[in-house]
């Protein structure tokens, strides 16, 4: 074989994160709990009787989940390890990245930051739930088409963030770079930075995220 | 994080009810600020008692749905606070 044709055959690391950032963008969720080298995180249960588990129903996605769960369970790790949605990332675990952001009754929150039995009754949308079956959400697809990302990480929780943000804007929220409060403002990019600076890009993908998002904020709602 | 028993309270009278019969007792409403810090167990409260679905008095949410924020300042998220803040002063 000549060293072209091994070329053309090897994978280039742009080919290996451009696949990376799909499977993010698409919410992969097929974790792969029986292979040995890579085991489940046990999720966290009480065994103190004093502190006992709690029964929380909740629908994730459309579908009803019943669960027993410790206090102590954030709705992030309710989504990742007992539910298994891997979509939704832990960045920081402290509310400072936003990697974690899902919909709670459409309004976008840090899923790091609330407590899994806070949220009984609640209807979660997490990246794995915004596409239409096989038909991207409209900022999904805007991400791909843009470019809005490199490696990917953050990606599900700034797309949850951005459906979240443009209802706020839709609904006439203001934010601090908003002029006259209440005069409903244009969705410049100065208010799109504002508005998602609770979602940081390690990889510094900000022009392509804004770009994504102002082209998306006309069909996205 | 230290382990906590949790309830939900209905009302604001309930929710100062649960805090004051119960030694270690802390209200959560968005929880930002005290899940971060029990997470680092500088807080360590025994029982947290939420007051999300509290009929909350309306002088405070017709302040800021006047401004254009439907929001409730008591149960604002952090990130945004800075926005209610601004619309309670106006």
């Amino acid at each position: 074989m000549s060293e072209s044709e091994r070329r053309l055959l090897r994978p280039t690391r742009r080919q290996m994160l451009e696949t990376g950032a799909a499977l993010a963008i698409l919410g992969y969720t097929k974790p792969s709990f029986s292979a040995e080298s890579n085991p489940p995180v046990t999720p966290l249960s009480s065994t103190d009787p004093a502190m006992p588990n709690v029964p929380v129903r909740l629908v994730v996605n459309g579908t009803e989940q019943r669960l027993t769960l410790d206090t102590r369970t954030t709705l992030l790790d309710m989504l990742r390890e007992h539910l298994g949605l891997t979509g939704s990332k832990k960045g920081c675990d402290h509310g400072q990245c936003g990697a974690c952001t899902v919909l709670v009754d459409g309004r976008r929150i840090n899923s790091c930051l609330s407590l899994a039995v806070m949220h009984d009754g609640d209807k979660i949308t997490t990246i794995e739930g915004l596409a239409d079956g096989d038909r991207l959400h409209p900022l999904q697809a805007a991400f791909v088409e843009h470019d809005g990302f490199q490696c990917g990480y953050c990606t599900p929780g700034q797309i949850c963030s951005a459906a979240g943000m443009l209802k706020e804007h839709k609904a006439g929220w203001p934010s601090v770079v908003t002029e006259e409060l209440g005069s409903h403002p244009e969705l410049s990019d100065a208010e799109i930075r504002e508005r998602m600076s609770g979602n940081i890009c390690r990889c510094s993908a900000y022009p392509n995220i804004v770009a994504a998002i102002r082209d998306a904020a006309g069909e996205a709602l | 994080m230290k382990a906590f028993t949790y309830e939900r309270a209905d009302s604001v009278a309930a929710a100062a009810r649960a805090v004051a019969d119960k030694p270690g007792a802390k209200f959560i409403a968005g929880g930002t600020n005290l899940l971060d810090l029990m997470k680092l167990e500088v807080e360590t409260p025994k029982h947290l008692v939420d007051v999300n679905r509290c009929r909350s008095p309306r002088s405070r949410m017709h302040r800021t749905a006047a401004c254009g924020s439907e929001r409730s300042s008591a149960t604002a998220i952090s990130r945004r606070t800075r926005v209610c803040a601004r619309t309670i002063r106006c």
